[in-house]
């Protein structure tokens, strides 16, 4: 009914045009009303036109030859957005001046929610397989900028709310071993030291420096009905280690804003922050030399996750450096069953039963708490990886992502060896080298070749014990952040590949 | 609260049609029931063959299929018996399900333990030796591996931990699992119970019995879904067998389906109902043609995300709420069927009439035969706001949008294409201040709100929240959208001290439950039914009252104080009846002659009387007619007054003034003639006194006129909103004439235009004792046609006009049509 009514009326309109109004002078009168001509745009985009002449070469004979009067009107997507005015014929131009600003059409494609699933992939691609691009931009961000210095004896207080995800817990003490191997003097809180009983949130001023782990739960988890203010992170230093397209991410957003320094785990997160202009740097984990909770787990805890498992599994740990074949487990993967990684495992079930496997699939995508709703502690989990061959690593949804926690504190730093779908670019480890990185199709022959050929297991050997190596020796925490927070700190990248 | 304990297994009576024994002795049993499983018995039996590093003891017990799964099982067990340390093909004499078949396996199985395979899953090599170990390595007295689903469906399941907490919500163990031997004698085998929960109610009884399972966490197994089978017939009856496990197992709490945002999109799966309510909700939105987008300011271009959501103006879609509302409105409405929550379906505001059309098309799939939908909306856009009354609305424009607006013809036509448009479907026309707080509707079981504006909100809230049972949903589709709308609903909540947690279903629409247990503020609760202080007509009908009563007092009176008043009469002295119809101001639309000096004149069905008495002022020698009694009220053949009578009591009841409550109970107790005396004989007669009126009074039916006048013809005939009650339009019309001498008038809702052909449309429904005895609405030309062969030459046909009844406010449209010999 509509495009009928149109078609009809632009109908009406050409042949009003041949005799009445000129088409010229809907135009002039059109354009000049919707504020659509752009002069300088216009002679960058037509260099031969003088100057001057801008407008009146459009006027006269520019919009006829399709030219686009500004950059906010798109004849392309003009058409397409309205294929009423497509079917009619009609010179877009000409329609919108007429009808279709009446009708309130739009001139252009409208801009994306910022942080929606639309907005963050055709950005965070470009820094996902560019290293380099998304370092520059965190450093042209970074400079001239005021940046928290933490000079060595400094006090710092790391806060992971406790509520969070048991992952993220572990990232927060690792994150706090880091500061104190970084020569900090460096303790870790959660919110409850900061909702204070009176119902307001403690002053920020009478605490050390801050830093906020996990800032997507820290500001939105409610602890006896009470929430973290976002004004808190006013002046702290946010940890996000939270993937930007996730609902959590988004929300989580406020505290973002206030805070005086946020460092990020994912490159390319790191550098789509920097581009938005948050005090965005990236920051890679490390190995933290005796880090307690990473250490060897000689026996298994009795949870209602490993009632099947043999108790000769559970009580004894293979050395870290003995071969893999002493391994009892093949495959481990522990994670969230999102749909996708549904629709990997029931695809490669078949090929993967022929290998004793140990598969922690948790139900929904809420935090796995310790002590309260975890299906394995930190202890169980690191256990089973270091009683394993291979940790798999399945992306949740169909974005790029670097795993950290999976790939490098679960896998390499227990010399696992990492077989992985392709991962998001990071400048630590690579691939081939540090872990194996397959396409999903092929993932089931990997496994079946490294498990199953003696190539294949020196390879998995040489993988693991390189990756294990390169950890330990070029990737220490402790050097990754005295870098970050020193006076001279420039490019954090740089002084880890080194 | 006595538990009963569901019956125990007994033994099915069987032959052993085959058995192969060797010397080896076997570490596990794999029982594999099957009943007419045939196509599925080679794979099935090829994957326990390929079984690694165990010895089996393979059980194949045929349910007495009558296909050939049990020649086939032979054959296959026959030829690959060298696999097996023991195997044995056993046949039950009668059918006796797949729990029989597991018991009879079990009892003659010798191992310790035995894997329950049924015959459309397939195992992987591994999953014997693993779940053996598995169930060594813990002291559950079942595990249980993650399963590989295949089938209809993909993805895994079985994957999470035992807990007995989880199994108390539900089942998520199959009866793919090994089970010690020794604890199922110890529990004296499968529970009986109706298929497909059997395995329910065994790891129910196990874990009653303080044993427990074990996941194991590796992928062993390959599970079939195909839903068309035993689960998707189980539907009808899975309340009344929850309620059995609830009674057998206190500690299970299976009555409640959480009512979830974010259930998942049904499957596609053979014999599914979800897959129509699926493929309606596509169509509605119509994500399948992709139609442009019109809500001004915004490209025309569909987009999906936006259809999704419903942030678009579909230019053809029936609905612009989106596909996550309908979603969530499916579910909701599911979930009122599901847990029998009374009442009926109401949506206000409408628009094309989307969601209502999928209500009424889940009550179709759900075969709900007695619910109905109430389809609210003025049909004309909304209203301009009234800032004066209502502040919230100052500046608001949703009136200035005729896309907005669509017909009460437009909607019908919508039901009509989707085949959904019949009694179950209720339409309730008029602007919301007019039409909802008289509205004689509910209880209601889901109220949805789609108003836009703050007014047509708290309207809706105020006069359907207290008609919503406990246990039922209230849903607002704008709160995120329009201020207004929020403030309104943010307002009632706190005005009715609603606490109940709001959900939000996407960026504007919310819903929240009112709680299953009814507060014990009753008090407020009868105050929340009586309408709002807007409803003019109500509080015009409490000004009369008064003003009657206390007239009444002041000149002796004592009027019977149930007495029914239907008009609105002038009686002088400044007594004014309090009626619910007021022709008082619209008399001249009736176009009476100024003078009636020397004629005569008939009012058939005078009710209180206000044509009689105003006939007779204007100089006529009147004769009122009116039913001998309630029971020659008309009624449709084969049925009897009962129904009607019934809809009378509660319409008295309805449009009193007094609490509710009581004036009910006092109609309801009334005998059929204290009740006529009430409705019909006792107003009229009380203002024929005070008029000291001389009309003549006959009592007959429309169909007797001829016979109880003899002889007698009247200058005009009057006949107001009768032939409308009339089962026989044509000879109560034959009636009139023949004792019409020159002008009959006929005051009704007559519609139709003078294109129309002559119709006489049916409106009386399906239903048995289904209204209040409306059974045909003429048009114009049926009249003309059908008074001109009655000996009519004039016509004159008046504008169609409207009144308002009280208390409801409905408007009522009133043509009249003279006709002269």
């Amino acid at each position: 009914m509509n495009i009928l009514r149109q078609l009809s009326r632009a109908r009406d309109l050409m042949s009003r045009l041949a005799g009445g109004d000129h088409p010229d002078r809907l135009i002039q009168k059109g354009i000049l009303a919707a504020n659509l001509f752009d002069h300088d745009w216009y002679v960058a985009q037509h260099p031969d036109v003088p100057p001057g002449e801008a407008l009146k070469h459009f006027l006269r004979t520019g919009w006829k030859q399709g030219h686009a009067p500004g950059p906010d009107f798109d004849a392309v997507y003009y058409l397409a957005a309205n294929p009423d005015v497509a079917a009619a014929g009609v010179d877009p131009l000409l329609h919108y001046v007429t009808f279709g600003r009446r009708e309130g059409r739009a001139t252009r494609e409208p801009e994306p929610e910022p942080f929606s699933a639309a907005w963050l992939r055709p950005r965070l691609a470009l820094f996902q397989i560019d290293t380099d691009a998304a370092q520059k931009t965190i450093d042209d961000n970074r400079r001239g900028r005021p940046w928290p210095r933490l000079a060595p004896g400094s006090a710092v207080a790391v806060f992971i709310h406790s509520g969070s995800n048991i992952f993220m817990r572990e990232i927060a003490e690792l994150f706090t071993a880091g500061l104190v191997a970084a020569g900090m003097d460096a303790h870790l809180g959660d919110e409850r030291a900061v909702l204070l009983d009176d119902g307001a949130a403690a002053p920020a001023v009478t605490l050390s420096v801050r830093v906020i782990v996990a800032p997507h739960e820290f500001f939105r988890i409610a602890t006896n009905g009470r929430v973290v203010p976002a004004e808190w992170a006013k002046d702290a230093i946010l940890l996000n280690v939270e993937q930007l397209h996730t609902d959590w991410f988004r929300h989580g957003l406020e505290p973002l804003r206030r805070a005086a320094a946020v460092l990020d785990i994912n490159l390319a997160s790191a550098a789509l922050l920097a581009s938005c202009g948050f005090p965005a740097d990236y920051l890679p984990l490390g190995h933290v030399a005796g880090f307690p909770r990473f250490g060897p787990q000689p026996t298994l805890p009795d949870v209602p996750a490993l009632e099947t498992l043999e108790r000769a599994i559970k009580v004894a740990c293979p050395a870290a450096d003995t071969p893999l074949s002493e391994r009892p487990i093949d495959i481990f993967f522990i994670g969230y069953l999102s749909p996708r990684r549904a629709g990997i495992f029931e695809r490669m079930a078949q090929r993967l039963s022929r290998w004793r496997c140990q598969f922690v699939l948790t139900d929904a995508d809420h935090p796995q708490v310790s002590g309260r709703n975890a299906v394995l502690e930190s202890e169980a989990t690191i256990g089973l990886a270091q009683r394993s061959k291979i940790i798999l690593n399945f992306h949740q949804t169909e974005d790029l992502f670097f795993e950290w926690h999976r790939i490098v504190l679960q896998g390499i730093w227990q010399r696992t060896l990492v077989i992985s779908e392709p991962l998001a670019m990071q400048t630590s480890f690579s691939a081939g080298e540090h872990f194996l990185e397959v396409p999903i199709e092929e993932i089931a022959d990997v496994i079946d070749w490294v498990l199953g050929t003696s190539a294949g297991r020196s390879t998995a050997e040489r993988v693991r014990t390189s990756a294990y190596n390169r950890l330990t020796q070029h990737v220490q925490f402790g050097e990754i952040l005295r870098s970050v927070f020193s006076a001279d700190s420039t490019c954090i990248a740089e002084q880890t590949t080194r | 609260m006595n538990t009963v304990a569901l019956p125990p297994a007994e033994a099915t009576p069987y032959e052993i049609v085959f058995r192969h024994e060797t010397e080896r002795l076997p570490e596990a049993t794999v029982i594999v029931p099957v009943w007419n499983g045939e196509r599925f018995l080679r794979e099935c039996c090829e994957s326990i063959r390929q079984q690694r590093s165990v010895e089996i003891e393979l059980v194949i017990v045929d349910d007495n299929s009558d296909d050939g799964s049990c020649a086939l099982a032979c054959k296959l067990v026959s030829h690959w018996r060298d696999r097996f340390a023991r195997a044995l093909v056993i046949r039950h004499a009668v059918r006796a399900g797949p729990a029989a078949g597991r018991d009879t396996g079990m009892r003659l199985a010798t191992t310790q333990a035995a894997l329950m395979l049924d015959v459309d899953n397939v195992i992987y090599p591994q999953c014997v030796r693993r779940c053996l170990d598995a169930l060594d390595a813990s002291s559950a007295a079942f595990v249980y591996p993650t399963l590989r689903l295949m089938g209809t469906k993909g993805g895994l399941q079985g994957y999470q931990q035992f807990d007995r907490q989880r199994l108390a919500r539900g089942n998520y163990i199959d009866a793919l699992a090994m089970v010690r031997r020794s604890a199922w004698a110890d529990v004296g085998g499968f529970p009986h119970l109706a298929e497909g929960l059997e395995d329910y109610a065994f790891w129910l009884t196990l874990t009653e019995r303080g044993y427990k399972g074990a996941q194991i966490p590796e992928i062993l197994a390959a599970y079939r879904v195909h839903e068309a089978g035993r689960t998707a017939l189980l539907k009808p009856i899975v309340d009344m067998l929850n309620e059995r496990l609830e009674q057998a197992f206190p500690w299970v709490r299976l009555g409640r389906v959480q009512p979830g945002g974010n259930a998942p999109v049904p499957r596609p799966t053979a014999g599914n109902p979800d897959l129509f309510i699926d493929l309606m909700i596509r169509i509605l939105t119509n994500t399948i043609y992709e139609d442009p987008n019109m809500l001004p300011g915004a490209p025309a271009a569909f987009v999906s995300s936006q259809r999704a959501d419903g942030r678009d103006w579909p230019s053809l879609a029936h609905t612009m709420v989106g596909e996550a509302r309908l979603r969530n409105l499916a579910r909701l409405v599911d979930l009122t069927l599901l847990e029998k929550i009374p009442g009926d379906f109401i949506e206000t505001g409408v628009w094309r009439g989307g969601c209502c059309i999928l209500m009424r098309a889940i009550l179709a799939v759900r075969c709900e035969r007695q619910r109905r939908v109430f389809v609210a909306d003025s049909f004309e856009g909304l209203p301009p706001p009234k800032p004066h009354r209502y502040p919230q609305d100052a500046g608001d424009q949703h009136h200035e949008y005729p896309q907005l607006a669509v017909s009460l013809g437009d909607v019908k036509a919508n039901f009509a294409r989707y085949g959904l448009l019949d009694e179950q479907v209720v339409f309730v026309k008029g602007f919301f201040d007019q039409t909802l707080p008289g509205l004689n509707a509910g209880p209601f079981a889901l109220v949805r709100i789609d108003g836009d504006m703050y007014e047509s909100t708290i309207v809706a809230l105020q006069a359907l929240y207290p008609k919503l049972s406990p246990g039922g949903f209230v849903i607002i589709d704008d709160f995120g959208a329009v201020e207004g709308c929020r403030l309104a609903v943010e307002d009632f909540r706190k005005a009715h001290d609603i606490s109940e947690p709001m959900e939000q279903i996407d960026w504007t629409g919310v819903w929240w439950r009112k709680p299953a247990t009814p507060r014990d503020d009753v008090g407020a609760e009868k105050k929340a039914l009586t309408p709002t202080a807007g409803a003019d007509a109500r509080r015009q009908l409490q000004a009369l009252s008064e003003a009657f009563d206390s007239r009444c007092a002041e000149l002796g009176l004592a009027p019977n104080p149930l007495a029914f008043w239907y008009h609105t009469v002038d009686l002088g002295d400044g007594l004014v009846t309090p009626g619910s119809f007021d022709y008082r101001a619209s008399i001249d639309q009736f176009g009476f002659p100024a003078s009636l000096s020397g004629a005569t004149a008939l009012d058939v069905g005078s009710a209180t009387g206000f044509f009689a008495f105003e006939l007779e002022r204007r100089g006529a020698a009147v004769v009122s007619v009116e039913l001998p009694a309630l029971s020659r009220w008309d009624h449709f053949p084969g049925e009897t007054t009962t129904g009607i009578i019934g809809k009378l009591r509660e319409r008295l009841a309805f449009h009193s003034l007094r609490p509710q409550g009581e004036i009910a109970e006092l109609f309801r107790s009334m005998a059929d003639d204290e009740l006529y005396d009430v409705l019909l004989n006792g107003p009229f007669q009380f203002c024929r006194d005070r008029l000291r009126s001389k009309v003549e009074r006959v009592y007959c039916t429309i169909y007797e006129l001829e016979a109880a006048l003899p002889n007698r013809r009247f200058d005009l005939v009057m006949l107001g909103d009768i032939l409308v009650h009339s089962v026989d339009p044509l000879r109560a019309l034959g009636q009139a004439a023949a004792v019409c001498a020159n002008e009959l008038v006929i005051a009704d809702d007559i519609q139709g235009d003078d294109n129309e052909p002559a119709a006489l449309r049916y409106v009386g429904g399906s239903r048995a004792e289904s209204d209040i005895a409306e059974w045909w609405r003429p048009n114009v030309n049926w009249y003309r046609q059908v008074l001109a062969r009655l000996g009519f030459r004039e016509f004159e046909i008046g504008h169609s006009f409207e009144t308002t009844v009280r208390p409801g406010g409905e408007k009522l449209h009133k043509r009249v049509i003279h006709a002269k010999r």
